[in-house]
């Protein structure tokens, strides 16, 4: 116990106080510049709950959370077997060209994104070059409906290299003779996938969507500095409404309220998601 | 003997009465702790800059023990160091707006008692009261968040003149498409600028300021048609095409570029774009654009030609200061406000002073020279955020937005906004 006390002095001190401190000041209407908080009960909650802005957030975060788990996973998990199995030529170069973005500020992406999906930008350039038609304008991103579709285009152009790294170092440690074996049984490359790959990668593919999920949740970065959350709150995220509360408006209760949420809702995820790897496990015993 | 007595004399006086100058004639050393809103890779670092040695200069038993900070993160520091109870001993801010909260919370200095008979040398409005009658910053100018600039050379080249009504602006409309330009430039893909940089003046114009003092207090509502009216203005703007739907994806810097390079013969864009216009032009091009303001609409109640006009910053002081401190941090405030940093912001960046000083001998651009006149010409009316701060402003920022996406109604707009000014009256 003495050995573990230091480490957890400091776990305690800068992650657990915190969260409750957070949850604490979530039921209350803080005022920053009078240290004062006074209790309000569920008044907080209350609130968020009946703002329609909250829960268009929420849906831009699982469509976040959708891109991260079915988009960017399958996508490295691919673009990983591709290069394992050397279905592609100079695979190195491939490898290191899908990693780039990674090592790349998000803030940086940001802008960079957002300048190229410009009016004035590279994207609607192009565009009215190939149609002849130089009043065209890119109108996806004022859609209520549509503003996430480059954002998730974005969302893997930027993590699918981080999944890639991650798939294809266990791939690597995978025993080829067993891939070798199944090829002299006359095994398909399908089947090897299926069969072999697929479920040696089982535990991999629940870490990474635990990743994702906890990293789309927390989503923040990215997409504050491509669209700041606009045009109105299309491309809001919790992240972002949460900020606009705590640092706009000063309103701390609120903010803290949208942080347990999305605490509560990242603990939810990924419980049902062990759950359905147990499911899994289960299964393939049976 | 009586002589040499004499000449001791005087040699003794006069070694007195120099360490005495000495001794009582050192102002005390003091330090003064200063959080500053600057983004030290703007141009406005150099007159920034120029200023602080300008001051070391006149002053040099304070040392100023500076922070610079911007955007977000200065107003973050700011909550975070005045909660910590721990606020420097200047400190940059606004004459409401964002720094609401300071002044709610008696968390500054009232700068009246240590303006007294100098108050004489600003210019009225600069010096009004910000909150609570109390002036709690010096400005260093005065801001018109509404100017439609105008490039008149291209505006003579499609054969058309600066509009006098809405009516003949929309009707330019086909003629500006025509030629492949933006009707209207206004990038306002940040919420806040349509708001600032357009509705303040539209409301002041439609609804008269007389309405808004009323509508701010509770003793008219933001459901009444004027308002109503004022935001479908902005809804014609952008179903008559004067303000194209990519406009809400241009990014606020993109502005100036496009205007100087002939992209659009308006922009609309505060009175501070200036001094970003001027150095993209040539003197002799300056001459081709013009200071102008939104056209009459018609029916409204306000004056004709007015336009949205809020003090602009300045620095103020922690509440509590005394003594040598007090007497410093008012010194760097009244500095900064003053003749010596007002001349080095004129020379440099264009900006007028608030602080009565003839500017005619001074070498400055055309544009800027344009911008001095632009004031006398035109009444003010209040800017919103500078009136409405919290949520409602947030509510009617990003609602603006909405509308010209067509995903609300004026009418509804207008409900949500009087809903939510309830709850903060």
């Amino acid at each position: 116990m003495a050995f573990v006390l230091p480490a957890l002095s400091v776990y305690l001190a800068i992650i657990a106080f915190p969260i409750i401190s957070s949850v604490g000041l979530s039921f209350t209407n803080y005022n920053i510049y009078k240290n004062l908080a006074i209790w309000t009960g569920l008044a907080n909650y209350i609130k968020i709950f009946k703002d329609p802005v909250f829960w268009f957030s929420m849906r831009n975060n699982f469509i976040v959370i959708f891109v991260s788990v079915f988009g960017q996973i399958p996508l490295g998990f691919a673009l990983a077997y591709f290069i394992y199995r050397k279905i592609v030529k100079r695979s190195g170069f491939f490898q290191a060209m899908v990693f780039l973005p990674t090592v790349i500020s998000t803030i940086i992406i940001g802008i960079l994104w957002s300048k190229i999906f410009s009016p004035i930008g590279v994207v609607p350039r192009i565009i009215q070059a190939i149609t002849n038609n130089p009043s065209y304008s890119m109108t996806i991103m004022n859609s209520k409906n549509l503003a996430m579709i480059p954002i998730g285009f974005v969302l893997l152009w930027v993590y699918t290299g981080t999944y890639l790294i991650i798939f294809l170092a266990n791939l690597q440690n995978i025993d080829p003779n067993i891939i070798e074996a199944a090829q002299i049984d006359g095994a398909t490359e399908g089947q090897i996938f299926r069969k072999i790959i697929v479920p040696r990668l089982y535990g991999v593919i629940v870490l990474t969507s635990i990743l994702a999920i906890s990293g789309s949740l927390k989503s923040f970065d990215l997409l504050f500095a491509m669209t700041g959350g606009g045009p109105a709150y299309y491309t809001n995220l919790l992240s972002i409404y949460m900020y606009n509360y705590s640092f706009i408006y000063y309103n701390y209760g609120v903010g803290s309220a949208v942080s347990t949420v999305m605490v509560i809702l990242s603990i939810v995820l990924v419980i049902l998601i062990r759950f359905a790897r147990r499911k899994i496990d289960t299964d393939i015993e049976a | 003997m009586l002589k040499k007595l004499f000449y001791l004399i005087i040699v003794a006086l006069v070694f007195v009465s120099t360490i005495s100058v000495c001794v009582f004639s050192q102002e005390k050393e003091v330090e003064l702790t200063m959080l500053n809103y600057l983004d030290i890779t703007s141009p406005e670092a150099a007159a920034w800059d120029a200023t602080v040695a300008a001051f070391n200069t006149k002053y040099p038993n304070i040392t100023l023990k500076i922070e610079n900070s911007f955007s977000d993160a200065y107003h973050q520091k700011l909550a975070a160091l005045a909660a910590a109870g721990d606020l420097p001993d200047v400190m940059y801010l606004w004459p409401s707006g964002r720094s609401a909260e300071i002044y709610r919370n008696k968390l500054t200095e009232d700068l009246y008692p240590f303006l007294g008979a100098d108050k004489d040398k600003f210019v009225p409005a600069a010096v009004a009261p910000q909150w609570d009658g109390k002036l709690y910053e010096l400005p260093i100018g005065i801001t018109a968040t509404h100017v439609m600039y105008v490039n008149t050379k291209l505006l003579s080249d499609l054969g058309l003149t600066i509009p006098k009504t809405y009516d003949e602006l929309v009707a330019m409309v086909p003629k500006i498409k025509e030629a492949g330009l933006y009707p209207i430039l206004m990038p306002n893909k940040a919420s806040w600028v349509m708001q600032s940089c357009l509705f303040s003046a539209l409301v002041g114009r439609i609804c008269g300021q007389e309405w808004i003092d009323k509508a701010i207090a509770g003793e008219a509502s933001f459901t009444d048609q004027e308002f109503v009216d004022s935001l479908a203005l902005v809804k014609d703007m952008y179903d008559t095409g004067l303000l194209p739907p990519q406009s809400i994806q241009l990014e606020y810097g993109d502005g100036p570029n496009l205007f100087a390079t002939g992209r659009s013969p308006f922009m609309i864009d505060g009175d501070w774009r200036v001094g970003a216009v001027a150095p993209l032009l040539t003197k002799e091009a300056q001459e081709n654009f013009e200071l102008a303001v939104f056209p009459d609409i018609a029916g409204q109640k306000g004056e004709s030609g007015s336009t949205s006009t809020i003090v602009a910053t300045g620095f103020g002081m922690k509440a509590g200061l005394t003594g040598d401190k007090a007497d410093a941090a008012w010194k760097w405030v009244s500095f900064f406000a003053g003749p010596e940093a007002s001349e080095i912001r004129l020379i440099e960046q264009g900006m007028i002073p608030v602080y009565i000083m003839d500017i005619s001998a001074y070498d400055i651009a055309p544009l800027a020279v344009k911008r001095g006149a632009f004031y006398p010409k035109h009444s003010g009316t209040v800017v919103l955020d500078g009136v409405i701060t919290g949520e409602p402003i947030n509510i009617i920022n990003i609602g603006l937005q909405e509308l010209a996406l067509g995903n609300t109604t004026p009418e509804k707009l207008a409900a949500d906004i009087e809903a939510a000014m309830k709850l903060v009256r």
